[in-house]
């Protein structure tokens, strides 16, 4: 069985257009402008994750680049811990060495994460754009267009995806429960669904099948599966933090970012997501004590350091009382 | 000048030779050598005027094309004029951006010499120059000539030192002639600081009496200032010092860590000299008495397996499927692997995932010990 039919975020991506969930005014404005494929300008995606941005890249790479998409085609994330140098370095390559068939009329780089780049990097990645304008295009995807440099808006058009409602998401949950015959317990799980990926259709669709693996789809075993995602993970970090256990939190950490390889700054950013649902700590403290160490992560040249010393900070809220 | 005579003979005749679309020169040599004396006399000598910019200016593109276009791109009515961009091989990273293609552009349509000067002849920079450079080599002064033109500035300026000491001083300074000559002016034998190992150092600063020979242990460290940090921090942080005593500690790490990755980022190394002295003051006195001892690891030796090759293998798989459904490696990493090693406690879905992807069996038998991990069975 193919990687496409095995996961189902896969199997149940949209293939076109038409079939991507919601999204209207995205979705017009798009094929008004795929009319004309040799012309098409540099994209920016900017929207919340599991929004469509990425599976509308796809469409649009395959709508455009036919049965060989692949192979021109190359996806990036622009933060990449290596640099903009390494990004660029890809980028180069892939735009020099893939020849090119006919009815191919360029090369396609999809940038996730652009927003997520220093301005120093952004202004890189503009002059990267420049010199490589010619037989490639960009889809930049992002999360607010507002953190993607002024200079790099002006070269691209920017569509807006929205954040997908419970409705939409649970209409279309059950439309795959429906094709892949589950047994579930109903309404209420999907609910547990929505509350735990709020409107990420990705980790949503993920979730159902990670859940459903045993057989019965039912809100326990939801809620197992939610608890072993990136963000349940990291929320067992802070609650041990928070609970005044600093070398647990230390190395369940160090076991997420080093060998399960999430990057700092999204562990910073998925533990302060995560801080709101938790209770029985001074919540001001908190706060500025995750704003003081985002700002050091940032600055500073060792992000291990930097968690560490904020986990070791949380700890002490709990001595404090 | 001394020694190097040669080097000089290069550049007068390079100078003498040049003409527009010619290649620039490129003085390569470790620090104290003459590289940038020698450029100021031969352009005395010739009578060139010289531009100069060096490693304390901010060379980004833009900034070099500012200062630079003009001479660069234009013939001077005042007489001839050399373009001097010293320490090249301190031009790094982002802040300067761009500088060395614009340099090697600016060197073919220049109309006027550009000379540059370089340390390390492995770094990047000067290999990026490659064959748009003649390279002209400087070495160190050998002790025989150290020692003789100390000897001489002792005597023009009537200083008094004994044979002893000068031959000291021209052996620490070891072919770095201008440190042999701030040395001899400073009146102080310029004995470099004793290094130490790095177990030595941070041990001797968790034991020091007092904060001066926290300092002093710390100046003898013998690695990069990122390096003691982070020798300080895993020790620190294995260390059974109090939780209290050691989250203090782990908090003036982090802000001595945040002055560090400012200082590299705008290359502004003149902060460097509050490091070791924040760290003696700060860090040693939360500590307090019976610190830590020098750990190398910052995680307990079955979890440091993991990272050097778990993490491998994962990556490795996040990038295999990555590539297959349009999406970068860190985003399957973080959106998707989760929940891949939980369906992988199947070994129906195992089997095709491993084979989907085309990855050997080896990767069957390590996604199947994920997937225990994950599901705690």
């Amino acid at each position: 069985m193919p990687l496409e039919d095995l996961m189902w975020v896969e199997k149940y991506r949209p293939s076109s257009l038409e079939d991507l969930v919601d999204q209207t005014a995205v979705k017009q404005r798009l094929m008004a402008l795929l009319v004309k494929k040799g012309q098409l300008p540099h994209l920016l995606f900017a929207g919340p994750p599991g929004s469509g941005k990425t599976s509308t890249a796809v469409i649009i790479a395959k709508q455009i680049l036919g049965e060989h998409w692949r192979d021109y085609t190359l996806s990036l994330n622009a933060s990449d811990e290596r640099g903009i140098d390494v990004v660029r370095e890809r980028i180069k390559t892939f735009a020099r060495f893939a020849d090119r068939r006919e009815g191919v009329p360029y090369r396609l780089v999809i940038l996730d994460e652009s927003d997520e780049m220093t301005s120093d990097g952004q202004t890189a990645l503009r002059r990267i754009m420049e010199e490589n304008s010619e037989h490639t295009r960009f889809i930049l995807i992002c999360n607010y267009s507002s953190g993607i440099i002024e200079p790099l808006q002006s070269r691209c058009v920017i569509f807006r995806f929205q954040r997908y409602d419970e409705a939409s998401v649970t209409e279309h949950l059950k439309s795959i429960s429906k094709k892949e015959k589950l047994r579930h317990q109903g309404d209420s799980v999907f609910a547990a669904i929505y509350e735990a990926t709020q409107g990420d259709l990705r980790q949503a669709i993920n979730t159902l099948q990670a859940a459903s693996a045993s057989g019965e789809l039912t809100v326990e075993s939801v809620k197992a599966v939610t608890g072993a995602a990136v963000k349940g993970r990291v929320g067992a970090v802070i609650e041990a933090a928070l609970g005044g256990d600093f070398e647990a939190a230390r190395t369940r950490m160090v076991e997420l970012t080093r060998v399960y390889g999430i990057p700092e700054r999204d562990f910073l950013k998925y533990a302060y997501e995560t801080l709101g649902s938790m209770k029985g700590f001074d919540r001001a403290r908190a706060v500025s004590i995750f704003a003081e160490y985002d700002f050091r992560l940032v600055q500073g040249s060792q992000p291990e350091l930097q968690l560490a010393a904020m986990l070791a900070q949380l700890a002490r809220l709990k001595k404090e009382g | 000048m001394v020694g190097n005579d040669e080097g000089k003979a290069k550049l007068a005749l390079w100078l003498k030779k040049w003409k527009p679309g010619g290649r620039a020169a490129l003085l390569v040599g470790p620090p104290g050598t003459g590289k940038t004396t020698t450029v100021h006399l031969v352009a005395d000598d010739m009578g060139v005027q010289l531009v100069e910019l060096n490693a304390s200016d901010a060379r980004t593109k833009d900034r070099l094309d500012k200062k630079l276009g003009e001479v660069i791109y234009s013939t001077s009515l005042l007489g001839k004029t050399m373009v001097f961009l010293d320490e090249v091989d301190g031009l790094a990273g982002r802040a300067d951006y761009g500088a060395i293609d614009f340099i090697k552009d600016a060197v073919k349509k220049s109309e006027n010499p550009v000379v540059m000067a370089a340390n390390d002849p492995d770094s990047d920079q000067v290999k990026k120059l490659g064959s748009s450079v003649t390279k002209i080599e400087f070495r160190r002064a050998d002790l025989q000539t150290v020692r003789q033109r100390l000897e001489a500035i002792a005597r023009l300026e009537g200083v008094d030192f004994g044979p002893g000491e000068i031959e000291e001083l021209a052996r620490v300074a070891n072919g770095d002639l201008r440190s042999a000559i701030n040395a001899l002016q400073a009146g102080i034998p310029a004995r470099k600081d004793e290094e130490l190992t790095a177990s030595e150092s941070i041990n001797a600063f968790f034991d020091a009496i007092d904060e001066g020979a926290a300092l002093a242990a710390l100046k003898a460290y013998p690695g990069q200032p990122r390096e003691k940090i982070r020798d300080l921090f895993t020790s620190v942080v294995r260390s059974g010092v109090h939780e209290e005593r050691k989250s203090e500690a782990l908090d003036v790490l982090s802000r001595a860590d945040m002055l560090l990755g400012r200082m590299m980022r705008g290359k502004d190394w003149r902060l460097l000299r509050y490091l070791d002295p924040t760290l003696a003051s700060e860090l040693w006195r939360s500590l307090g008495d019976g610190g830590p001892k020098y750990t190398m690891d910052a995680v307990p030796w079955p979890l440091q397996l993991r990272i050097w090759n778990d993490s491998k293998r994962l990556k490795e798989i996040a990038s295999a499927a990555g590539r297959r459904l349009a999406i970068s490696q860190k985003g399957f990493m973080v959106e998707d692997m989760p929940f891949v090693l939980l369906l992988c406690s199947d070994g129906g879905f195992r089997e095709s995932f491993v084979k989907s992807l085309n990855l050997d069996e080896g990767y069957g038998a390590f996604l199947a010990k994920e997937a225990a991990r994950k599901t705690g069975r």
